[in-house]
């Protein structure tokens, strides 16, 4: 068959043996996010880059699921993976003369950027390893998770969910005001 | 049985890819799909502690549902943006967007 997928099944027996189930697909979801996180900043086509983008979305769609968090999966999937990396593509498309531009799309600063980010990420795994967090009882409820999305979004979370409404509107205003093609009007 | 730091870090190294990203590369698109990624390490951290610390009230997760809603907002109008630079600079790497009189 096929060499690396049966080196990737090979991997995935040998991952399965050695953790349990939970942790496993958790290794495997996060596994995949990051390596096509990296793809997303280090890859030279930025249709790439797009594609690597929409597979770290799903499989933090997946995440999300491992979490008890089902409508926030769907959610992700369906605006996140759908409809802005739809919208990414075309931009892409809109402003790409030249296919398979092969110039090198990273600057002159990535190395002052690795250590920054590599300072920031130290320095943030030390503060999370170090802290004890209260772990809350694990109550059973018995709402659904978009039942209790509704209810809450309707009662507690009610001036957020109409304010978001107005930025919409006003980011498809904003949108369309700033897209349309400049017409010339001659003054007489 | 998976632990909240575990998640955690998955949000961390999320976040700060995504911020190597914002600050190395040339294409301005590529620059928004780096705040894209951030803004998926801030949902998994949100959505983590709202499992973790109260799963009753899903506090996290409607925080991440407005995080989703306005990261879209956010990435339409900079999209237009970007289409309506290239149309008069003819270049979609930032480092020719550098004079503000069109």
């Amino acid at each position: 068959m096929f060499p690396p997928l049966l080196a990737c099944l090979a991997f995935l027996a040998f991952m399965a043996v050695l953790v349990s189930g939970n942790q496993l697909v958790f290794y495997l979801f996060a596994g995949l996010a990051l390596v096509s996180a990296i793809g997303v900043v280090t890859v030279k086509n930025v249709m790439n880059s797009a594609l690597c983008l929409s597979i770290t979305l799903l499989n933090i769609a997946g995440i999300f699921v491992l979490l008890h968090a089902e409508f926030l999966a769907a959610v992700q999937v369906v605006l996140y993976a759908g409809g802005i990396m739809v919208l990414i593509v075309f931009a892409i498309l809109l402003t790409q003369r030249l296919m398979g531009d092969q110039h090198p799309q990273t600057n002159d600063q990535w190395g002052a950027a690795l250590a920054i980010c590599l300072m920031l990420g130290v320095v943030m795994m030390m503060v999370i390893k170090g802290t004890t967090f209260v772990a809350a009882p694990a109550a059973a409820s018995v709402e659904t998770n978009v039942g209790t999305l509704g209810r809450l979004l309707l009662t507690t979370y009610l001036i957020p969910f109409e304010v978001a409404s107005v930025v919409l509107l006003a980011a498809m205003v904003g949108v369309v005001v700033i897209a349309k093609k400049d017409t010339e009007t001659k003054s007489s | 049985m998976i632990e909240l730091h575990q998640y955690l870090l998955l949000g961390l190294i999320l976040f700060v890819i995504g911020m190597f990203g914002v600050m190395t590369r040339r294409n301005a698109i590529g620059i928004l799909m780096g705040i894209e990624l951030m803004f998926n390490g801030a949902n998994v951290n949100l959505v983590a502690f709202s499992h973790y610390g109260d799963p009753v009230n899903v506090g996290g997760q409607v925080f991440a549902i407005f995080v989703i809603t306005v990261a879209a907002a956010e990435a339409v109008v900079g999209l237009a943006l970007i289409v309506a630079v290239y149309r008069h600079v003819k270049s979609v790497y930032v480092e020719h967007m550098n004079v503000l009189k069109g």
